[in-house]
């Protein structure tokens, strides 16, 4: 007991660094990227995943200088991050990606982050499985391994719809689910075509997971509240960009494809052609750009509540905004 | 102390929950979540105690091993080295391959991670040994296992309680890291599950509250191997005592005991 105090003052000098070490980053939002001097401000968006075609059309407007036509420097963040969420929010970034669902779960706990532009308007996830033993209804993958990212509101709400307490959840691992005929896994529409070429000699199916109704908004674009107040009009100009990117994509897009190898793309692009085709009815069908309807917005919230996942109740309306899109 | 301190700033700077929650929320999140947050702990510590008895077993045993050799010491040791330095999350993935998702490969990576500090130590302690007192054993002929068991290894206890209480906190943190990959959730899964479930859904109180478990686990396993090797060196010094006070010059060649 008697050392403690002299442990006690370096605790706090630790503990009073730390937190204004943190105070420093939470104030540290904003105002957006530097100005580099040459007129063109530099902008950040945290991709969350590697380079491939879900973000087509922003590495088309990168590639085609559309950005630069309005004045941003934009920079493309690839690689797998666990949070783009929290990256945006502490003011690593200015845009990120994220689905309503995790949008709506983050302003459920306090993030003051809104989304201004849905690449998906048509839910994309899907449950792989072998031919050798498909899956033929969602009340099937009880007691069943499944390869997941865990705690993904969309898993939670399929396993309780269904009541699935039997079901073996695994941590998301392509080699474990290749290696297991009975095993699933989760992906995205056009995934089979990346396991397929993984492993040839197999067969695999499809389950759409909007047919158990969960159907948000995918891949929304999003800024911090603050960010939308200050910049506005930076926002109208980067949608737009983005917005013209992907319609050179629709039509060019293996030239992107190549583009994106360098930028840190994983798969071929012939691969990636594929997918890019059947994204085709995901992102254009409906509209190009889409506003985003409230009534969808509010049936993904309904479903999040029955999945327990919400902590407190969320307006819809202020999660998203359509006031940065010119039609 | 601390804990009153850090609530304190964190208030007064409105340092956002989701940044740096406050002890408060902490706790809040734990009691809200308190029958998932017991049974995840107790699944944890259920694999890394068994990590830990089996690396102390293997560790004692393969220093042991090695403490009768040069030679064999020096041609396994650096083996030894690499399990220690190669990532843990680099193997992880491969043991599940080899041994199947679930208990079996969250004990392994939890054993993987404990077992160096535990040989490392054991083999330190076993060649700590008063010159002079192995001389005497070698004048009486003594066996080299004799030597070992009446000489080396009680004079190693030191050494070797240091070593579980390293060993103690890394098999937590094998156990969660093999609950990354190797777990199998829909409700059992242990702390690993909680971590990374809370930061999926950014409810960072609740995962503070997971690693604070976990730390706590690790906390458990230092204070009862302490307490432990407290009672252990007692006796140790009291037989040293009685043997080494005359008595055993004479008792060690006869007595085999």
């Amino acid at each position: 007991m008697r050392r403690s105090t002299m442990k006690g003052s370096w605790a706090v000098v630790l503990a009073l660094t730390s937190a204004l070490g943190l105070v420093a980053a939470a104030c540290g939002d904003d105002g957006g990227g530097g100005d580099d001097g040459s007129g063109t401000t530099q902008v950040r968006l945290i991709l969350g995943w590697v380079a491939s075609p879900q973000f087509g059309g922003f590495f088309a407007a990168q590639q085609q200088g559309y950005y630069e036509d309005v004045g941003l420097e934009v920079v493309l963040e690839g690689g797998e991050v666990e949070s783009p969420i929290q990256v945006v929010a502490a003011g690593g970034a200015e845009f990120g990606f994220g689905d309503a669902d995790e949008l709506l779960q983050a302003r459920s706990q306090g993030i003051p982050i809104v989304g201004v532009f849905p690449t998906f308007q048509k839910a994309l996830r899907i449950l792989a499985y072998h031919e050798e033993e498909p899956v033929t209804s969602f009340e099937s993958l009880d007691g069943r391994d499944v390869f997941v990212d865990l705690g993904d509101a969309w898993w939670e709400f399929v396993k309780v719809k269904y009541s699935l307490n039997d079901v073996r959840e695994r941590s998301y691992s392509q080699q474990g689910f290749l290696r297991d005929d009975a095993a699933v896994i989760q992906g995205y529409a056009g995934d089979q075509l990346e396991l397929s070429s993984a492993d040839p000699s197999a067969e695999f199916g499809v389950l759409n997971v909007a047919d158990s109704g969960w159907n948000p908004y995918m891949q929304v674009l999003f800024v911090s509240e603050s960010y939308a107040e200050e910049n506005p009009d930076r926002i109208r100009d980067f949608i737009d960009a983005s917005v013209r990117g992907w319609e050179y994509y629709q039509e060019n897009f293996h030239d992107v494809h190549v583009y994106m190898q360098d930028q840190g793309a994983e798969a071929d692009p012939e691969v990636m052609d594929e997918i890019a085709e059947l994204y085709e009815e995901y992102i254009f069908e409906g509209g190009f750009p889409a506003e985003m309807d409230a009534g969808r917005w509010q049936d993904t919230l309904e479903a999040l509540q029955l999945t327990g996942v919400l902590d407190e109740d969320v307006d819809v309306s202020a999660a998203f905004s359509n006031e940065f899109l010119r039609s | 102390m601390i804990v009153a301190l850090w609530e304190l700033i964190v208030r007064l700077a409105d340092i956002p929950i989701y940044l740096v929650p406050k002890p408060s929320n902490i706790v809040e999140a734990a009691i809200d979540n308190r029958s998932e947050l017991l049974e995840a702990t107790a699944r944890t510590m259920v694999a890394s105690f068994t990590g830990l008895c089996l690396a102390i077993v293997l560790g004692i045993t393969g220093a042991i091993l090695l403490g009768f050799s040069r030679f064999l010491e020096r041609s396994v040791f650096p083996y030894a080295i690499v399990l220690q330095t190669t990532p843990i999350v680099a193997v992880a993935p491969m043991i599940v391959i080899w041994v199947g998702p679930g208990l079996k490969s969250i004990v392994v990576v939890s054993l993987i991670i404990s077992f160096f500090p535990m040989l490392s130590n054991t083999l330190v302690g076993l060649s700590a040994v008063d010159p002079e007192a192995r001389s005497l054993f070698q004048l009486y002929g003594a066996t080299r296992w004799e030597t070992m068991r009446k000489l080396r290894l009680p004079g190693a206890m030191p050494y070797i309680m240091a070593g579980v209480r390293i060993s103690g906190g890394l098999s937590v943190i094998g156990a969660i890291v093999g609950e990354f990959v190797a777990g199998i959730g829909g409700g059992r899964g242990g702390l690993g599950f909680v971590v990374q479930v809370s930061s999926k859904q950014l409810d960072i109180p609740y995962l503070a509250a997971g690693a604070i478990a976990g730390a706590l686990t690790g906390v458990a396993y230092h204070v009862v191997s302490k307490r432990l090797s407290r009672r252990l060196l007692i006796w140790h010094e009291s037989a040293l005592i009685e043997e080494g006070g005359g008595k055993s010059i004479q008792a060690a060649p006869a007595g085999g005991g």
